[in-house]
C-alpha cells in the first residue's frame, strides 16, 4: 500500500504541534514545508522499494537518512523556539530596564 | 512595589546567575565562521553528489577523495560548535549530517549505490543543510 504524503506530514505536524505550542507562530511555516518535503522523500523511497528497483539494505540506508534528516528538522525548529524565547525575555528585560535601574540608583539589568 | 523589584533580582539571578542583569542566554549566538563553513560544505556535497547522479554510478575509488574532505571538513565544523556554548542543538544537528553522510558512503563502498539512490539521498542531504542553516540564520535576524 503506497504511503500518503499528506499523511505522513500531517502525522509529523501532530506530532511537533503540541510540544513547540509557545512558538509555534514562528516555526509552523518552516515545520509545514520540511515535513511535506521529507514525507515526499518517504513515498519515493517506499516505491524504488515496492518496484524491486532497491533491496531492503539500500532502503534501510535511504530510510536511515531521511530519519536523520528529520531529526535535524525538528532540531531547528526547537532552536529557533528557543531564539524567539530568548528574544522575547530580553524585550521584557529592556523594557524595565529604565525604571528598575532608575529606582534602585545602579545598573542592575545591564 | 517592593515585591516587584524582589521579582525582577529573582529573575535577573535565574537568568544569568552573576552579578548584574545581562541578557538572557537561551542558545549560543550566530556564528559566521559556521554559517560559511556549512555553506562550503554544501557546495561540496552538492558536487559530489552531482558525480554520482549517473549509470554505472563511479567506484568507490574514485570518490573516496571527496569523501575524505568532507570528513575532514565536518569533523573540523563540529569542533568549532562544539566549544561554542548553548550550543548542542547545532552539534546535533551536525551528528545527524555525519550519520547520513556515513550511510550514503558505506552503500558506496559496498557497492551498492546506484543512480535512483542518489535523488532522495540528495533530498535528505538538502533537508540537514537547510535545517542547520535556517537555526543559524534564526540567530542572526534576531541578533540584528
Amino acid at each position: 500500500m503506497a504511503l500518503s504524503i499528506q499523511g505522513i506530514a500531517e502525522a509529523v505536524l501532530a506530532a511537533i504541534k503540541p510540544v513547540l505550542a509557545k512558538s509555534w507562530n514562528d516555526v509552523q511555516d518552516f515545520a509545514k514545508t520540511e515535513s511535506t518535503k521529507l514525507a515526499q522523500t518517504l513515498a519515493n523511497i517506499e516505491q524504488l522499494k515496492l518496484s524491486g528497483q532497491i533491496d531492503e539494505d539500500q532502503a534501510r540506508a535511504l530510510l536511515d537518512m531521511q530519519k536523520q534528516a528529520m531529526q535535524s528538522v525538528l532540531l531547528a525548529v526547537e532552536g529557533i523556539g528557543l531564539v524567539t524565547a530568548q528574544s522575547a525575555i530580553n524585550a521584557g528585560l529592556g523594557a524595565i530596564k529604565g525604571l528598575v535601574n532608575g529606582a534602585l540608583g545602579f545598573p542592575l539589568i545591564a | 512595589m517592593h515585591k516587584f523589584y524582589v521579582f525582577v533580582v529573582r529573575v535577573c539571578a535565574l537568568l544569568v546567575a552573576i552579578p548584574g542583569c545581562g541578557p538572557a542566554v537561551l542558545i549560543s549566538p550566530y556564528d559566521e565562521v559556521t554559517d560559511q563553513q556549512v555553506t562550503g560544505l554544501q557546495k561540496s556535497v552538492d558536487g559530489l553528489l552531482a558525480t554520482l547522479d549517473r549509470t554505472p554510478v563511479p567506484d568507490y575509488a574514485s570518490a573516496k577523495p571527496t569523501y575524505d574532505q568532507i570528513r575532514s571538513d565536518l569533523a573540523s565544523l563540529r569542533a568549532r560548535n562544539t566549544v561554542r556554548t548553548k550550543n548542542q542543538i547545532t552539534v546535533q544537528q551536525l551528528d545527524a549530517l555525519q550519520k547520513e553522510l556515513q550511510d550514503l558512503e558505506d552503500q558506496h563502498r559496498n557497492s551498492k549505490l546506484i543512480q535512483v539512490m542518489v535523488p532522495p539521498a540528495r533530498d535528505t542531504l538538502d533537508a540537514t543543510f537547510l535545517a542547520i542553516l535556517k537555526l543559524e540564520i534564526a540567530k542572526k535576524e534576531q541578533a540584528n
